[in-house]
C-alpha cells in the first residue's frame, strides 16, 4: 500500500467526539464500569488525556473574546511520524513502521518498559498497569487491509476527517489552508507535512498551531537521539576494546616473566 | 421541517436559533459545511456559546426567552429598510388581506381578551370579508354526494377583502408594521441582552436573504418551543421567512430539529393526546357528539384540508374494517374521544395528583427525569394504582419509589417493567426531521425477554379482545371490532402488514393505493395515515426494500428537464407528503413561474410545461393532464386562504407574535405592561418564584455525549467516559461573585427543588445587561438523575416549572429562575 | 613457596557477589538493549529477564552497602588506597601502560604500591559509573513500578535512559579490560584469578612483580606471609 494519511480540518470539526468513541468501539477498548471510577474533568474534554484504552481524544481550548469565546478543537492521537521517536526508543523492537506509514506497537512483543511513552515528543503512547502493555492508535491496520478507512474517519459526520494517499491529503490540506485564509482565518496553518520527516496525520489548524494545542516544530528529543547514538558508539567501543585486547593477547604469547631481568629492580 | 437536511446546502445564510445543531444533530453540520463551501454564512443565536457557535461565522448571545424581542426587532428593521421580498409578500402571504376593523392591540393585549377566563374571543381577529364561497358540490366537491359518504353540511367560505397596494391601515401588512414599531434596536438589545452592534450585524446578514433569489434557512429546536409562548416563537420564525421570501425556497424554510430519532414519526402517527394520525383533531365528546359534528367542525372551507373527510373516513375504515359502515357512521361512536378536560402532560400529572388518573402506561418515557418540576411528577406517581413502564432499562420512572425523597412504604402502586427491544432489534420505519420515512431493518434479536413495542401492544390488544369477548362490558365493540389482522404465520406482529395498512388500500380488492389522492370518504378506501400514503405501494412485494420507504438510490438527478443536484434525492426513501421534499415549493418561483434563483431552480415554467426538481406542491396538471399555466400561484394549499399567514387567527394567544417575559423572569416586560403570556393556564403546583429570592436565569440543554433522560447513555461506559458527571456552566463573573471554582459542588435551588452539580466555570456564559441591570444566566444538561448505572447526578428538571405554552402546553423548560451557592462540605 | 595474603574473606565474598550479579546484569541487560536479541525471546522470558536484572541490581548495590554499614572502617581504609597521591612511579606506569599492553616483553614497568595507578583509575571509574548506573536504574525501576504511584517527567526519564546506557558502556569496556587483566588472560598476569576467586594469596614472586612496594612492606612485617 502507498503511504496514507488522515487529514483533520479543525474548521469543520464540532468536537462531537464521534471519532473518540468510534475508535474505542472498533478496537473494543474498555472504559471504567462503575460510577466511582469516572472523574470530572471540569471541561468538555473527557478524558483529559489519551490513555492505554483511549487512543483518540478531542481537546478543547478556550480563548476569551468580548462576545463569546474562540473555542478551538483538536483531534489528539498518534501522529504516525516518519521519524518516530517511539520506534527508536523501543528496546525490544516491538514498534515498527508499516508501508502505509503507520507506526504500530506490536502488543505481542511489548514488555511494558515505557521507554516509548517517555520518548514521544507528543506524549501519546500510554502504558496500562493491568496487562503491562503500552498502547496507542495503530491507524486501524485491520480496516485498511480490508479496503476500509480508519474508524474515526468513517464516523466523522461533518467531513472534518478525511483519509487517502498521503500525497493527495497534503494537497487537500494546502487547499483547505487557502480556503481558511480566504475566509479570514489569517493565522491558519497546516501541520504534519514536514514535521518529523512528515507525519501521517495532517492538520489544518485554522486559528494557528498554538491555539489548537499543537507543538510548533516538534523534534525527536535531543536526549533520545543522543541516547540512541550510544548504541552504535557502544558497539564500536566494545569492538575496539575486544579487538585491542585480542591483539594484546597475541603480543603477550610466549611471555615468560622468569626471563625478564629482575636485577633491574636492584639497579633502580 | 418544511425543507430537509440535505437542502441546508442550498442556503445563503443559515441561522440556528433556540437550537444547537452541531451538538445535537452532528450530521446537520455536514450540510451546513456544504453551504459554507459556496459562501454561505452560519449564524448562531444562543444564551450560551455552544459547539455550534464555535464553528459559526457570527454568534449572538441572547437571554433565554427573548427570541420574539429579537425577531420582532428584526421585522422592524426589515420594514424600515424595505428588505422584505415585496413581490413574494404580496403574492404568497395574507399581507393584503383586510382584518375586522374592530381588531386592536393595546399594551400587550389583543382585542377580545377575557381576563377571568384567560382566553381570547377571536371574533375581532377574523378577516374583513365580502361575500361567500360555498362548496361546488356539482364540480370539485362532487365527492360529498357519492353513495356511502356520510352526510354533512358543507362549509361556506367567506371571501376576504384585500388591498393589493398594501396601504390600507387595516390590511395585515400595515397592521404588522404598526405592531412592531415598538421593537426598536435599542429595546431589542435591552430586553435580549444581545450587544446592539452584534445584533445589527446579525440582522443585516440574515435580512440579506430577502433579496429575490437569496435563501435563508432557520434551524430551531427546544430553545424556541419550550416556552409559555413557544408556539409564537415558532410562528415568529415562519413570519420572518415569509417576509424575506424564504418559504418554499431551496435553502429556506422553517426547520425543526426533531429531538428523538423518530419523534417526527411519533407525531405523524399522533402519539399526542390532541391529534389522531396525520394531524387531524382527536374527536371531542362534547364538540363532536356524532360523526356529522366532526365533519362539519373539522373541515375547513378551503385549501387541501377540505379533503379531511376522505382521510378521516379512510382512517375509521382501517381501524374498524368491515364493522365500519355507512350505517353505523363508520364506527365513529366506537372511537375514543376527549372528555374536554386538558390531559396534556402537565395536566395529566395534576390529574394523577388529584387521583382522577389511576393508571399510567409509559412507552419509552421517563417523566421522573424528563418532566417539568419532575419531583412533583414523581410524587404524583405515588398516587397511581398501577404503572406499566416499557423501556430498555429500569428508568427512574420505572423505579420512582427509589427517588431520594420518596418513602416506599407509603406507596401502593403496582409497577410492571416490560423490557423493550431497541431500534436495531426490530424493523420498522422512522420519519426523520425532514419528513423522510426511511425503513430500518432488524440487525440482531433483542436480549432475553425484551420485545418490540408493536409486539407488546399486540399481546395487550389480543388479551383485551379475549376479555371483552368473554366478559362483555361497556362498549365492547370498540375493542373487539378493532382491526388487528397484522399477524404472521407464527402469530407474531408482522409490521410489514401494518405498514401496508398505514399506506392505505382499496377495500374491495385489498390493493394498495398509490397515494392519498386516491382516498375516498365513501368507505371504499382504508388508510392508517394519509400523509404516509405512497410509502408502501408495491403490490407485488412485502419486502420493504421494494417499497418507496425502503428505496436507497442516493443519486440526485432532476425530476424533469432541469439540472439535478438540488438535494431532492427523490429515489431515497419516501418523504411525506407524496415524496415532496420541500413543501410550499410553488413559492420558489415568481407568479409567472420563473424560479427566484435561476441557479437553484426547483421548478420552471417554460411556456408550455413545468420543469421540476421536486414533487410540485401546486396543481401543475389539470384533471385531463394538461399542464396548468401560471399564475396558478396558490402556494400554501393547506390553508383556506391559499396564502401564508403573517396574521394568524388560529393561535390562542394572539395573531401576531408578541414578546412576553417567561413566567419566572428577572426583568419587567419592556414591550408592554402585560408581563406574561395572558392565555396560559397556571397551576399552583408550579410554585413560581420571583427574582428577589432567585435572581439567576437558568436553562437546560442537551449534550452530544448523552441522550435525553440518560437511561441509554448513562448505562454505556464509552459514553459516560466522554462526559462523566452532571455539571453546571456559569460565567467567570458569577463564579467570582459566589466564590465558586470549577470542580466545586454547587447547590442550585428554587421553589420547586434543589439539586447539586459540579461547577464548570467558563467564558462561554457571560453576564447579560437587561434593561440596564446585570442578569446572570446559568445552564445544566438534563441527562442526569438518580438511577442508571455508570453515572448518577442531579435531575435538572427538579427545577423546571410545570407551566406550559398557551397553545400546546409544552412546559417552559428553557427559562426559569434559580439561585446558586457553593455546597458546604 | 612463600605467599602473601592479599585479599581477605570479606573482599573475596563481595567480589563473588559482584561477579555473578554483574554478569547477570550485563546478559539480561543485553536482551533489553539489542532488539534483535529481544526478538528471539518470548515476552514472558523477557519479563523474567527484567526481574533477574532488578534482583541482580539489588545485590550489586546492596552487598557493598551492607559492607559499608557493617564494616565502615574497613571500607574507609579500602577507599583510602585509591586517593593516595600519585608518585613518579605511578605516572611512569601510566605512560608505559599502552606499550606494555602490546609489547610486554620489551616494556619494563616501574614498581607499584598496593594498588597500581591504572587500577586506581579503572576502579575509580567503576565505582563512579556503578553509582550512576544504580541511580538511573532506580529511577527507571520506580518509574514503571505498579506498587509505587510515581510519575517522573519525560525529560527526567530520557536523561536516566542516557545515563544508564552510557554508564553501561563505560562499565562494559572496563569490565572486559578487568577480566582480561584480573583474570590473567593477559599473559604477564597469568594466575591472578586466584586472588579473588581462590584463597586470596599471591606468591611473593608475583607480588614483587606487580606491587613491589607493597610486597616489600608485607615481607618486612611478615604478618600475612605463609609458607605453602
Amino acid at each position: 500500500m502507498a503511504e496514507m494519511a488522515i487529514f483533520y480540518d479543525s474548521s469543520k470539526c464540532t468536537a462531537c467526539k464521534g471519532c473518540q468513541v468510534a475508535c474505542k468501539q472498533w478496537n473494543q477498548l474498555p472504559s471504567p464500569l462503575t460510577a466511582d471510577k469516572f472523574e470530572y474533568t471540569k471541561s468538555y474534554q473527557s478524558p483529559l488525556e489519551t490513555n492505554p484504552d483511549t487512543w483518540v481524544i478531542m481537546t478543547f481550548d478556550e480563548v476569551d473574546q468580548d462576545i463569546g469565546v474562540e473555542w478551538n478543537f483538536m483531534r489528539r492521537a498518534c501522529f504516525h511520524c516518519t521519524d518516530a521517536a517511539c520506534l527508536q526508543a523501543c528496546p525490544v523492537g516491538a514498534i515498527s513502521k508499516r508501508d502505509n506509514g503507520a507506526v504500530v506497537i506490536d502488543s505481542e512483543k511489548c514488555i511494558g518498559c515505557q521507554y516509548c511513552t517517555n520518548a514521544c515528543p507528543f506524549d501519546i503512547p500510554k502504558w496500562k498497569e493491568a496487562d503491562n502493555k503500552t498502547r496507542k492508535c495503530w491507524l486501524c491496520q485491520d480496516r485498511l487491509a480490508n479496503g476500509r478507512q480508519p474508524a474515526c474517519v468513517t464516523t466523522c459526520p461533518t467531513g472534518a476527517l478525511t483519509f487517502g494517499e498521503r500525497t493527495e491529503m497534503v494537497a487537500t490540506a494546502k487547499t483547505a489552508l487557502d480556503e481558511a485564509k480566504a475566509k479570514g482565518f489569517n493565522d491558519a496553518e497546516v501541520y504534519g507535512v514536514d514535521e518529523l520527516d512528515g507525519m501521517h496525520v495532517l492538520f489544518l489548524a485554522h486559528r494557528g498551531l498554538e491555539a489548537h494545542g499543537l507543538i510548533r516544530d516538534p523534534k525527536v528529543p535531543d536526549m533520545i537521539e543522543l541516547w540512541q547514538l550510544l548504541k552504535p558508539l557502544g558497539g564500536a567501543a566494545f569492538a575496539a576494546v575486544i579487538g585491542g585486547l585480542g591483539i594484546s593477547y597475541l603480543t603477550g604469547i610466549g611471555y615468560k616473566r622468569e626471563e625478564t631481568d629482575e636485577s633491574e629492580e636492584v639497579q633502580k | 421541517m418544511t425543507n430537509h437536511w440535505v437542502d441546508l446546502k442550498n442556503s445563503d445564510v443559515v441561522l440556528a436559533i433556540g437550537g444547537n445543531n452541531a451538538e445535537n444533530h452532528p450530521i446537520s453540520m455536514k450540510w451546513v459545511t456544504e453551504a459554507r463551501k459556496n459562501g454561505a454564512k452560519y449564524i448562531v443565536v444562543d444564551p450560551r456559546f455552544t459547539r455550534s457557535a464555535a464553528v459559526s461565522d457570527l454568534y449572538g448571545p441572547l437571554r433565554s426567552g427573548t427570541d420574539i424581542a429579537f425577531l420582532g426587532g428584526l421585522y422592524n428593521y426589515i420594514f424600515e429598510n424595505k428588505l422584505y421580498h415585496e413581490e413574494y409578500v404580496k403574492n404568497y402571504t395574507n399581507a393584503s388581506w383586510l382584518v375586522n376593523p374592530d381588531y386592536g392591540f393595546d399594551d400587550g393585549l389583543f382585542s377580545g381578551y377575557d381576563e377571568a377566563g384567560r382566553k381570547y374571543d377571536k371574533a375581532t381577529w377574523q378577516y374583513d370579508t365580502e361575500g361567500e364561497t360555498p362548496w361546488d358540490t356539482e364540480g370539485a366537491f362532487a365527492w360529498v354526494n357519492k353513495p356511502g359518504t356520510p352526510a354533512f353540511t358543507t362549509p361556506i367560505g367567506k371571501t376576504p377583502k384585500k388591498d393589493e397596494t398594501l396601504s390600507d391601515p387595516n390590511c395585515v401588512f400595515q397592521l404588522m408594521k404598526k405592531h412592531y414599531e415598538r421593537y426598536t434596536p435599542e429595546i431589542a438589545s435591552a430586553v435580549s441582552g444581545m450587544p446592539i452592534d452584534r445584533m445589527m450585524e446579525i440582522w443585516e446578514t440574515y435580512a440579506s436573504t430577502g433579496q429575490p433569489g437569496k435563501a435563508g434557512t432557520i434551524m430551531y429546536a427546544m430553545g424556541m418551543t419550550q416556552h409559555t409562548y413557544g408556539s409564537q416563537n415558532v410562528r415568529a420564525m415562519a413570519v420572518l421567512q415569509l417576509l424575506l421570501g424564504n418559504m418554499g425556497m431551496p435553502g429556506g424554510g422553517v426547520n425543526a430539529l426533531r429531538g428523538e430519532s423518530n419523534v417526527q414519526g411519533s407525531t405523524d402517527m399522533a402519539m399526542l393526546f390532541h391529534i389522531i394520525p396525520a394531524y387531524m383533531a382527536t374527536p371531542n365528546a362534547t364538540k363532536h357528539k356524532v360523526l356529522r359534528d366532526y365533519l362539519e367542525k373539522e373541515t375547513p372551507s378551503g385549501g387541501y384540508w377540505t379533503n379531511k373527510p376522505k382521510f378521516f373516513i379512510s382512517l375509521l375504515k382501517e381501524m374498524y374494517g368491515d364493522y365500519a359502515t355507512a350505517a353505523n357512521n363508520y364506527a365513529f361512536d366506537m372511537m375514543p374521544k376527549l372528555n374536554g378536560k386538558n390531559h396534556s402532560h402537565i395536566a395529566m400529572f395534576e390529574a394523577m395528583n388529584e387521583g382522577t388518573v389511576k393508571g399510567l402506561f409509559l412507552w419509552g418515557q421517563n417523566p421522573a427525569v424528563g418532566g417539568p418540576n419532575c419531583s412533583m411528577e414523581r410524587n404524583a406517581m405515588e398516587k397511581l394504582d398501577w404503572m406499566v413502564a416499557v423501556d430498555l432499562w429500569e428508568t427512574e420512572t420505572a423505579s420512582f419509589w427509589k427517588a431520594p425523597t420518596i418513602d416506599p412504604s407509603t406507596i401502593d402502586t403496582e409497577v410492571f417493567l416490560l423490557p423493550a427491544a431497541c431500534h436495531y432489534e426490530k424493523q420498522g420505519s422512522i420519519s426523520n426531521s425532514g419528513r423522510w420515512i426511511q425503513w430500518r431493518w432488524k440487525a440482531v434479536d433483542p436480549p432475553g425477554d425484551a420485545m418490540d413495542d408493536g409486539e407488546i401492544c399486540t399481546e395487550i390488544v389480543h388479551a383485551l379482545k379475549d376479555l371483552y369477548k368473554a366478559e362483555g362490558g361497556a362498549l365492547p365493540e370498540a375493542i373487539t371490532e378493532l382491526t388487528w389482522d397484522y399477524m404472521d404465520e407464527n402469530d407474531h406482529l408482522d409490521i410489514t402488514k401494518l405498514a401496508r395498512a398505514i399506506n392505505g388500500y382499496t377495500v374491495a380488492d385489498g390493493k394498495v393505493v398509490a397515494n392519498f389522492t386516491k382516498l375516498a370518504a365513501d368507505g371504499s378506501t382504508a388508510c392508517g395515515n394519509w400523509l404516509f400514503s405512497g410509502y408502501w405501494t408495491n403490490e407485488d412485494s412485502m419486502d420493504p426494500a421494494d417499497q418507496p420507504t425502503g428505496a436507497r438510490d442516493n443519486t440526485d438527478p432532476t425530476r424533469k428537464g432541469l439540472d439535478g443536484g438540488m438535494g431532492s434525492h427523490l429515489g431515497w426513501s419516501f418523504c411525506w407528503p407524496v415524496n415532496r421534499r420541500i413543501i410550499y415549493n410553488r413559492a420558489s418561483c415568481d407568479p409567472a413561474g420563473n424560479p427566484w434563483n435561476p441557479d437553484k431552480p426547483l421548478f420552471k415554467w417554460t411556456g408550455s410545461e413545468w420543469l421540476s426538481n421536486d414533487v410540485p406542491d401546486f396543481g401543475n396538471k389539470a384533471a385531463d393532464g394538461t399542464e396548468t399555466k401560471p399564475p396558478n400561484s396558490t402556494a400554501f394549499i393547506m390553508l383556506p386562504e391559499g396564502n401564508a399567514r403573517l396574521f394568524a387567527q388560529g393561535m390562542a394567544d394572539g395573531p401576531f407574535p408578541e414578546h412576553y417575559e417567561p413566567y419566572e423572569s428577572p426583568a419587567t416586560n419592556a414591550l408592554s405592561s402585560t408581563q406574561n403570556d395572558p392565555a396560559v393556564v397556571v397551576w399552583e403546583s408550579a410554585s413560581l418564584g420571583t427574582k428577589d429570592k432567585f435572581p439567576i436565569v437558568m436553562s437546560t440543554y442537551r449534550l452530544t455525549e448523552h441522550w435525553q433522560t440518560g437511561g441509554m447513555t448513562r448505562n454505556l461506559p464509552w459514553l459516560v467516559e466522554t462526559m462523566p458527571k452532571m455539571f453546571i456552566e456559569l460565567s467567570q463573573e458569577l463564579a467570582d461573585d459566589k466564590g465558586i471554582e470549577s470542580g466545586d459542588s454547587v447547590v442550585i435551588e428554587n421553589n420547586r427543588g434543589a439539586i447539586t452539580a459540579l461547577a464548570m466555570v467558563t467564558n462561554r456564559f457571560k453576564p447579560f445587561t437587561i434593561n440596564g441591570e446585570t442578569v446572570h444566566q446559568v445552564g445544566t444538561p438534563w441527562h442526569w438523575s438518580y438511577s442508571s448505572g455508570c453515572s448518577i447526578g442531579g435531575s435538572a428538571n427538579d427545577l423546571t416549572p410545570n407551566v406550559g405554552d398557551a397553545n400546546t402546553m409544552i412546559p417552559e423548560y428553557k427559562a426559569f429562575l434559580v439561585d446558586i451557592r457553593k455546597e458546604e462540605v | 613457596m612463600q605467599y602473601i595474603q592479599r585479599h581477605g574473606k570479606h573482599a573475596r565474598t563481595v567480589h563473588w557477589f559482584h561477579t555473578i550479579s554483574c554478569i547477570s546484569l550485563f546478559i539480561t541487560g543485553l536482551f533489553l538493549y539489542v532488539p534483535a536479541f529481544a526478538g528471539a525471546l518470548s515476552v514472558d522470558t523477557l519479563q523474567v529477564g527484567r526481574l533477574v536484572h532488578r534482583i541482580a541490581a539489588a545485590i550489586f548495590i546492596g552487598i557493598p552497602l551492607i559492607g559499608i554499614l557493617v564494616k565502615p572502617s574497613a571500607t574507609a581504609h579500602k577507599l583510602k588506597e585509591y586517593v593516595t597521591p600519585w608518585t613518579s612511579e605511578d605516572k611512569e606506569f601510566m605512560k608505559k601502560f599502552l606499550k606494555y599492553m602490546f609489547s610486554p616483553k620489551t616494556t619494563h614497568m616501574p614498581k607499584q604500591g598496593r594498588v597500581k595507578s591504572g587500577q586506581k583509575l579503572a576502579d575509580g571509574a567503576i565505582i563512579i559509573f556503578s553509582i550512576l548506573i544504580a541511580i538511573s536504574g532506580a529511577f527507571m525501576w520506580i518509574n514503571v513500578s505498579p506498587a509505587l504511584d510515581v510519575d517522573f517527567s519525560q525529560g527526567l526519564m530520557r536523561s536516566m535512559y542516557f545515563l544508564h546506557d552510557g554508564s553501561m558502556i563505560v562499565l562494559g569496556v572496563l569490565l572486559i579490560a578487568h577480566i582480561f587483566l584480573g583474570g590473567g588472560i593477559f599473559q604477564p598476569y597469568r594466575g591472578s584469578w586466584r586472588l579473588m576467586f581462590g584463597n586470596g594469596k599471591v606468591s611473593v614472586a608475583d607480588a614483587k612483580y606487580h606491587w613491589g612496594f607493597w610486597a616489600d612492606e608485607e615481607i618486612k612485617s611478615g604478618k600475612n606471609v605463609t609458607e605453602e
